[in-house]
Protein backbone atom coordinates (compact mmCIF):
# COMPACT_ATOMS: atom_id res chain seq x y z
CA UNK A 1 0.00 0.00 0.00
CA UNK A 2 1.54 3.17 -0.85
CA UNK A 3 2.18 5.68 1.92
CA UNK A 4 2.05 9.48 2.09
CA UNK A 5 5.59 9.93 1.47
CA UNK A 6 6.20 7.79 -1.63
CA UNK A 7 3.33 9.69 -3.27
CA UNK A 8 5.11 13.13 -2.22
CA UNK A 9 8.17 11.81 -3.78
CA UNK A 10 6.53 10.62 -6.92
CA UNK A 11 4.23 13.59 -7.27
CA UNK A 12 5.92 15.39 -9.76
CA UNK A 13 5.73 12.36 -12.13
CA UNK A 14 2.30 11.91 -11.22
CA UNK A 15 1.75 15.70 -12.75
CA UNK A 16 4.27 14.99 -15.52
CA UNK A 17 1.61 11.53 -16.36
CA UNK A 18 5.14 9.26 -16.68
CA UNK A 19 4.19 6.61 -14.59
CA UNK A 20 3.29 3.45 -15.57
CA UNK A 21 -0.75 3.02 -14.92
CA UNK A 22 -0.73 0.69 -12.18
CA UNK A 23 1.20 3.38 -9.72
CA UNK A 24 -1.19 6.10 -10.91
CA UNK A 25 -3.76 3.79 -9.86
CA UNK A 26 -2.53 3.62 -6.59
CA UNK A 27 -1.60 7.09 -6.29
CA UNK A 28 -5.53 7.99 -7.24
CA UNK A 29 -6.55 5.54 -4.60
CA UNK A 30 -4.42 6.86 -1.89
CA UNK A 31 -5.87 10.27 -3.02
CA UNK A 32 -9.34 9.26 -2.43
CA UNK A 33 -8.46 8.33 1.30
CA UNK A 34 -5.81 10.45 2.19
CA UNK A 35 -7.05 14.44 2.93
CA UNK A 36 -3.87 15.19 3.60
CA UNK A 37 -2.16 14.00 0.36
CA UNK A 38 -5.35 15.76 -1.66
CA UNK A 39 -4.17 18.75 0.16
CA UNK A 40 -0.74 18.13 -0.44
CA UNK A 41 -1.07 17.62 -4.48
CA UNK A 42 -3.85 20.59 -4.35
CA UNK A 43 -0.98 23.08 -3.53
CA UNK A 44 1.79 21.02 -5.51
CA UNK A 45 -0.26 21.96 -8.46
CA UNK A 46 -1.29 25.58 -7.79
CA UNK A 47 2.51 26.33 -6.86
CA UNK A 48 3.57 24.74 -10.86
CA UNK A 49 0.90 27.24 -12.09
CA UNK A 50 1.80 30.36 -10.45
CA UNK A 51 5.50 29.89 -10.17
CA UNK A 52 5.26 29.42 -13.66
CA UNK A 53 3.26 32.27 -14.37
CA UNK A 54 5.72 34.46 -12.64
CA UNK A 55 8.52 33.22 -14.40
CA UNK A 56 6.88 33.67 -17.87
CA UNK A 57 6.02 37.71 -17.02
CA UNK A 58 9.52 38.25 -15.65
CA UNK A 59 11.27 36.54 -19.08
CA UNK A 60 9.89 38.87 -21.98
CA UNK A 61 12.61 41.71 -22.93
CA UNK A 62 11.73 45.57 -22.95
CA UNK A 63 12.21 46.71 -26.28
CA UNK A 64 15.72 48.20 -25.34
CA UNK A 65 16.99 44.95 -24.67
CA UNK A 66 15.87 43.47 -27.50
CA UNK A 67 17.40 46.05 -29.53
CA UNK A 68 20.74 45.71 -27.75
CA UNK A 69 20.46 41.84 -28.31
CA UNK A 70 19.39 42.35 -32.17
CA UNK A 71 22.76 44.63 -32.70
CA UNK A 72 24.70 42.23 -30.88
CA UNK A 73 23.50 39.52 -33.08
CA UNK A 74 23.70 41.42 -36.09
CA UNK A 75 27.55 42.53 -35.15
CA UNK A 76 28.22 38.62 -34.57
CA UNK A 77 26.75 37.30 -37.81
CA UNK A 78 28.80 40.03 -39.72
CA UNK A 79 31.78 39.32 -37.89
CA UNK A 80 31.23 35.33 -38.90
CA UNK A 81 30.58 35.81 -42.75
CA UNK B 1 3.09 39.60 -27.05
CA UNK B 2 3.93 36.69 -24.66
CA UNK B 3 6.00 33.13 -25.59
CA UNK B 4 2.18 31.46 -26.67
CA UNK B 5 1.98 34.58 -29.23
CA UNK B 6 4.07 33.10 -31.48
CA UNK B 7 2.10 31.85 -34.52
CA UNK B 8 1.85 29.59 -37.48
CA UNK B 9 1.55 33.15 -38.79
CA UNK B 10 4.68 34.32 -37.85
CA UNK B 11 5.81 31.52 -39.11
CA UNK B 12 6.08 32.63 -42.79
CA UNK B 13 7.76 36.17 -41.89
CA UNK B 14 10.32 34.24 -39.69
CA UNK B 15 11.19 31.82 -43.07
CA UNK B 16 11.73 34.93 -44.84
CA UNK B 17 13.74 36.43 -42.10
CA UNK B 18 11.64 39.24 -41.54
CA UNK B 19 13.18 41.65 -38.94
CA UNK B 20 10.18 42.63 -37.11
CA UNK B 21 9.10 38.63 -36.63
CA UNK B 22 12.81 37.89 -35.56
CA UNK B 23 13.14 40.66 -33.58
CA UNK B 24 9.89 39.42 -31.64
CA UNK B 25 11.19 36.23 -31.12
CA UNK B 26 14.50 37.11 -29.12
CA UNK B 27 12.56 39.09 -27.07
CA UNK B 28 9.85 35.88 -26.28
CA UNK B 29 13.24 33.33 -26.55
CA UNK B 30 16.06 35.26 -25.31
CA UNK B 31 16.06 34.91 -21.16
CA UNK B 32 14.85 31.29 -21.51
CA UNK B 33 17.94 30.93 -23.86
CA UNK B 34 20.38 32.40 -21.42
CA UNK B 35 18.79 30.10 -18.55
CA UNK B 36 19.34 26.70 -20.81
CA UNK B 37 22.94 28.12 -21.61
CA UNK B 38 23.58 28.97 -18.28
CA UNK B 39 23.06 25.32 -16.97
CA UNK B 40 25.33 24.05 -19.42
CA UNK B 41 28.12 26.40 -19.59
CA UNK B 42 28.43 28.68 -16.27
CA UNK B 43 26.90 31.88 -16.12
CA UNK B 44 29.76 33.74 -17.49
CA UNK B 45 29.81 33.27 -21.12
CA UNK B 46 25.63 32.17 -21.09
CA UNK B 47 24.83 35.43 -23.11
CA UNK B 48 27.35 34.80 -25.71
CA UNK B 49 26.14 31.51 -26.38
CA UNK B 50 22.40 32.65 -26.21
CA UNK B 51 23.77 35.11 -29.15
CA UNK B 52 25.22 32.60 -31.49
CA UNK B 53 22.81 30.45 -31.15
CA UNK B 54 20.40 33.04 -32.38
CA UNK B 55 22.56 34.06 -35.18
CA UNK B 56 22.25 30.16 -36.19
CA UNK B 57 18.98 30.23 -36.01
CA UNK B 58 18.63 33.54 -38.21
CA UNK B 59 20.49 31.57 -41.05
CA UNK B 60 18.94 28.25 -40.79
CA UNK B 61 15.12 29.86 -40.45
CA UNK B 62 14.46 29.42 -44.28
CA UNK B 63 15.15 25.83 -43.90
CA UNK B 64 12.46 25.01 -41.00
CA UNK B 65 10.81 22.19 -42.25
CA UNK B 66 8.05 22.17 -38.78
CA UNK B 67 9.24 18.32 -38.17
CA UNK B 68 9.44 19.41 -34.58
CA UNK B 69 8.10 22.37 -32.98
CA UNK B 70 9.27 25.86 -33.38
CA UNK B 71 10.02 26.02 -29.65
CA UNK B 72 11.89 22.90 -29.61
CA UNK B 73 13.83 23.10 -32.36
CA UNK B 74 14.56 26.31 -30.98
CA UNK B 75 15.94 25.01 -27.77
CA UNK B 76 17.66 21.92 -29.13
CA UNK B 77 19.93 24.70 -31.39
CA UNK B 78 21.01 26.33 -28.44
CA UNK B 79 21.28 23.29 -26.46
CA UNK B 80 24.02 22.13 -29.22
CA UNK B 81 25.90 25.48 -28.56
CA UNK B 82 26.21 25.24 -25.37
CA UNK B 83 27.43 21.58 -25.63
CA UNK B 84 29.90 22.89 -28.15
CA UNK B 85 31.04 25.36 -26.61
CA UNK B 86 31.52 23.37 -23.51
CA UNK B 87 33.64 20.68 -25.32
CA UNK B 88 35.37 23.34 -27.29
CA UNK B 89 36.64 25.91 -23.86
CA UNK B 90 37.14 21.89 -22.21
CA UNK B 91 34.90 23.63 -19.36
CA UNK B 92 33.43 21.48 -16.54
CA UNK B 93 29.73 21.41 -16.50
CA UNK B 94 28.44 23.17 -12.99
CA UNK B 95 27.74 19.99 -11.18
CA UNK B 96 24.70 19.90 -8.68
CA UNK B 97 24.83 17.93 -5.68
CA UNK B 98 21.56 15.54 -5.20
CA UNK B 99 22.28 14.87 -1.47
CA UNK B 100 19.22 14.01 0.82
CA UNK B 101 17.38 16.76 1.95
CA UNK B 102 17.50 17.46 5.86
CA UNK B 103 14.27 18.99 6.39
CA UNK B 104 11.07 19.31 4.34
CA UNK B 105 9.08 17.85 1.89
CA UNK B 106 12.40 16.14 0.89
CA UNK B 107 13.17 14.76 4.13
CA UNK B 108 11.77 11.93 6.25
CA UNK B 109 10.66 15.03 8.69
CA UNK B 110 7.52 15.28 8.13
CA UNK B 111 6.50 11.62 8.18
CA UNK B 112 6.28 8.99 10.61
CA UNK B 113 7.53 5.44 10.48
CA UNK B 114 4.96 3.67 8.14
CA UNK B 115 5.49 6.96 5.91
CA UNK B 116 2.44 8.56 6.65
CA UNK B 117 1.76 12.60 7.80
CA UNK B 118 3.08 13.43 10.99
CA UNK B 119 3.19 16.95 10.32
CA UNK B 120 0.71 17.52 7.78
CA UNK B 121 0.99 19.84 5.09
CA UNK B 122 0.78 24.00 5.87
CA UNK B 123 -3.21 24.93 5.63
CA UNK B 124 -3.09 27.98 2.85
CA UNK B 125 -5.55 30.51 3.84
CA UNK B 126 -5.44 31.70 0.17
CA UNK B 127 -5.51 28.90 -2.51
CA UNK B 128 -6.72 30.75 -5.65
CA UNK B 129 -4.43 31.44 -8.18
CA UNK B 130 -5.80 34.98 -8.86
CA UNK B 131 -5.00 36.07 -4.88
CA UNK B 132 -1.92 34.53 -4.95
CA UNK B 133 -0.91 36.42 -8.09
CA UNK B 134 -2.43 39.86 -6.18
CA UNK B 135 0.36 39.26 -3.35
CA UNK B 136 2.94 41.33 -4.10
CA UNK B 137 5.18 40.10 -1.19
CA UNK B 138 4.99 36.40 -2.46
CA UNK B 139 5.82 37.26 -6.05
CA UNK B 140 8.97 38.90 -4.69
CA UNK B 141 9.92 35.55 -2.45
CA UNK B 142 9.01 33.57 -5.75
CA UNK B 143 10.99 35.92 -8.18
CA UNK B 144 13.35 35.67 -5.75
CA UNK B 145 13.46 32.00 -4.85
CA UNK B 146 13.84 31.71 -8.88
CA UNK B 147 16.97 33.31 -9.09
CA UNK B 148 18.62 31.58 -6.33
CA UNK B 149 17.66 27.98 -7.70
CA UNK B 150 20.58 25.94 -8.68
CA UNK B 151 21.42 26.29 -12.50
CA UNK B 152 20.28 22.70 -13.76
CA UNK B 153 17.21 22.95 -11.60
CA UNK B 154 15.86 26.41 -13.30
CA UNK B 155 16.77 25.03 -17.21
CA UNK B 156 14.34 22.22 -15.70
CA UNK B 157 11.90 24.18 -14.58
CA UNK B 158 11.71 26.58 -17.56
CA UNK B 159 11.77 23.87 -20.42
CA UNK B 160 8.83 21.88 -18.63
CA UNK B 161 6.91 24.06 -16.83
CA UNK B 162 6.97 27.50 -19.06
CA UNK B 163 8.08 25.75 -22.30
CA UNK B 164 5.52 23.01 -21.77
CA UNK B 165 8.60 20.51 -23.42
CA UNK B 166 8.36 16.83 -22.85
CA UNK B 167 10.80 14.99 -20.59
CA UNK B 168 12.35 13.25 -23.88
CA UNK B 169 13.38 16.81 -25.81
CA UNK B 170 14.46 17.95 -21.65
CA UNK B 171 17.00 15.45 -21.68
CA UNK B 172 18.24 16.16 -25.05
CA UNK B 173 18.55 19.65 -25.12
CA UNK B 174 20.15 19.90 -21.54
CA UNK B 175 22.51 16.22 -21.85
CA UNK B 176 20.67 14.77 -18.86
CA UNK B 177 19.37 11.24 -18.02
CA UNK B 178 15.29 11.06 -17.92
CA UNK B 179 15.98 10.12 -14.35
CA UNK B 180 18.13 13.02 -13.52
CA UNK B 181 15.67 15.47 -15.16
CA UNK B 182 12.77 14.31 -12.99
CA UNK B 183 14.59 14.85 -9.71
CA UNK B 184 15.64 17.88 -10.89
CA UNK B 185 11.99 19.15 -11.67
CA UNK B 186 10.41 17.50 -8.66
CA UNK B 187 13.39 19.99 -6.35
CA UNK B 188 12.91 23.11 -7.97
CA UNK B 189 8.91 22.57 -7.64
CA UNK B 190 9.23 21.48 -4.01
CA UNK B 191 11.58 24.24 -3.30
CA UNK B 192 8.84 27.00 -4.40
CA UNK B 193 6.37 25.18 -2.87
CA UNK B 194 7.74 25.26 0.67
CA UNK B 195 8.60 28.86 -0.28
CA UNK B 196 4.86 29.43 -0.23
CA UNK B 197 4.10 27.20 2.19
CA UNK B 198 6.45 29.76 4.56
CA UNK B 199 5.15 32.92 3.58
CA UNK B 200 1.55 31.48 4.12
CA UNK B 201 2.08 30.98 7.37
CA UNK B 202 4.38 34.26 8.26
CA UNK B 203 3.62 36.54 5.42
CA UNK B 204 7.15 36.65 4.31
CA UNK B 205 10.10 35.32 1.70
Amino acid sequence: MLNCKSLVDQASDFTDKSLPWHRVLSIKFHLLMCVHCRRFMRHFRTTINLSAHIAKENEQLSDTEVSEVMDSIKQLDSEQK
Amino acid sequence: MTVNAIQETDLAGLRAQNHAAFANLVACYHSQFKTVARSIVGDSIAEEVAQEAWVSIFNALPGFEGRSSLKTWLYTIVGNHAKTRLRKESRMRPIEEVGKAASGYLSDEPFNQSGHWDNTPALWEMESPDALLEEKQLRHCIEHTLSILPQVQRAAFTLRDIEQQSLEDICNILNVTNSNVRVLLHRARITLMEVIDHYQETGEC
